[in-house]
């Protein structure tokens, strides 16, 4: 899997040139990553990854920013984001699902990454039928990226930590 | 005699079902009720197990961890409801701005339910 080019600016600048570097720190993003993979877009945007389901996964910009520079959380990124665009995930017909960490509001201390889903129509026993198929395709496709890496820090931290939450 | 979580449960249902309790405090209270229902009979029948938890904020995580832990990814769906549960519980509690409405409470309390009959399933009764 490519890895994005390590570029580190902190400079002053006016807004318009600001956007300039947006726009190329997006592309050579995008460039380096393979069909299908997250685009973690610019740092202060949502990532984005095209949906065939019609709607989009948009990546919260700490969490890619975090898998910029982790490739740990870059690869339970990128399984997330191949799962949500992949042919199985279309019959579910997301309108839209967002990924980002958070920490427990009442202890600030708990990170967790959740996946939070809007599944066009359907009643409660619905949507949740369709989240429980969610979770198997990104079970296997996370599972998938475990088997095929070689990364001896890939645990499962991370996945322990991931939930799918659904918009009733 | 102890308090059974299942009363929580059941406030809310009975909140669901008469219009008169509807106001926008009781069905915020009632949403936040399903999820510690949920949340304290899993704490209940995991401690039948002999797991012990600790008295504070933790409890929300180490009841997460724990189903996680027993069951692997056989309990995801029973994670999953209960994470819901506890978005839901968040916004009802802690968010002033968000809508939490009957609708939200008839999913909490379709949730709670059926993470009672999981956990009966999966502990006994």
């Amino acid at each position: 899997m490519g890895q994005p080019r390590a570029v580190n600016i902190h400079v002053s600048m006016d807004s318009s040139v600001e956007s300039t570097l947006a726009d190329f720190w997006a592309e050579a993003i995008q460039a380096s990553l393979p069909k299908e993979a997250a685009v973690y877009g610019a740092p202060d945007q949502p990532g984005t990854v095209p949906d065939r389901a019609g709607g989009s996964l948009s990546i919260d910009p700490a969490l890619a920013a975090k898998a910029r520079t982790d490739r740990v959380y870059r690869g339970f990124v990128d399984a997330i984001a191949s799962a949500c665009a992949s042919p199985e995930a279309e019959s579910l017909e997301m309108a839209s699902c967002r990924l980002f960490e958070k920490r427990d509001l009442e202890r600030h201390s708990w990170l967790k990454m959740i996946l939070h889903v809007d599944f066009v129509g359907g009643d409660f026993g619905n949507k949740r039928r369709r989240r429980i198929a969610l979770r198997r395709i990104l079970d296997e496709r996370i599972s998938a990226a475990e088997r095929n890496s070689d990364d001896p820090e890939r645990t499962g931290e991370i996945d322990g930590r991931f939930f799918i939450t659904v918009k009733w | 005699m102890a308090f059974k979580p299942e009363e929580f449960l059941e406030f809310a249902v009975k909140i669901h079902s008469e219009p008169d309790l509807q106001s926008p405090a009781g069905v915020r209270t009632a949403v936040s009720r399903c999820y510690y229902s949920a949340l304290l009979m899993a704490k209940s029948s995991l401690e039948h197990l002999g797991m012990e938890f600790r008295r504070n904020d933790d409890i929300h995580e180490d009841v997460v961890r724990a189903l996680s832990r027993e069951h692997g990814v056989t309990s995801r769906e029973m994670v999953d409801d209960l994470s819901d549960m506890n978005e839901l519980r968040m916004a009802a509690d802690l968010d002033v701005e968000s809508h939490v409405g009957i609708d939200c409470l008839g999913s909490a309390i379709a949730m709670a339910n059926i993470f009672s009959k999981d956990l009966s399933r999966r502990f006994g009764a």
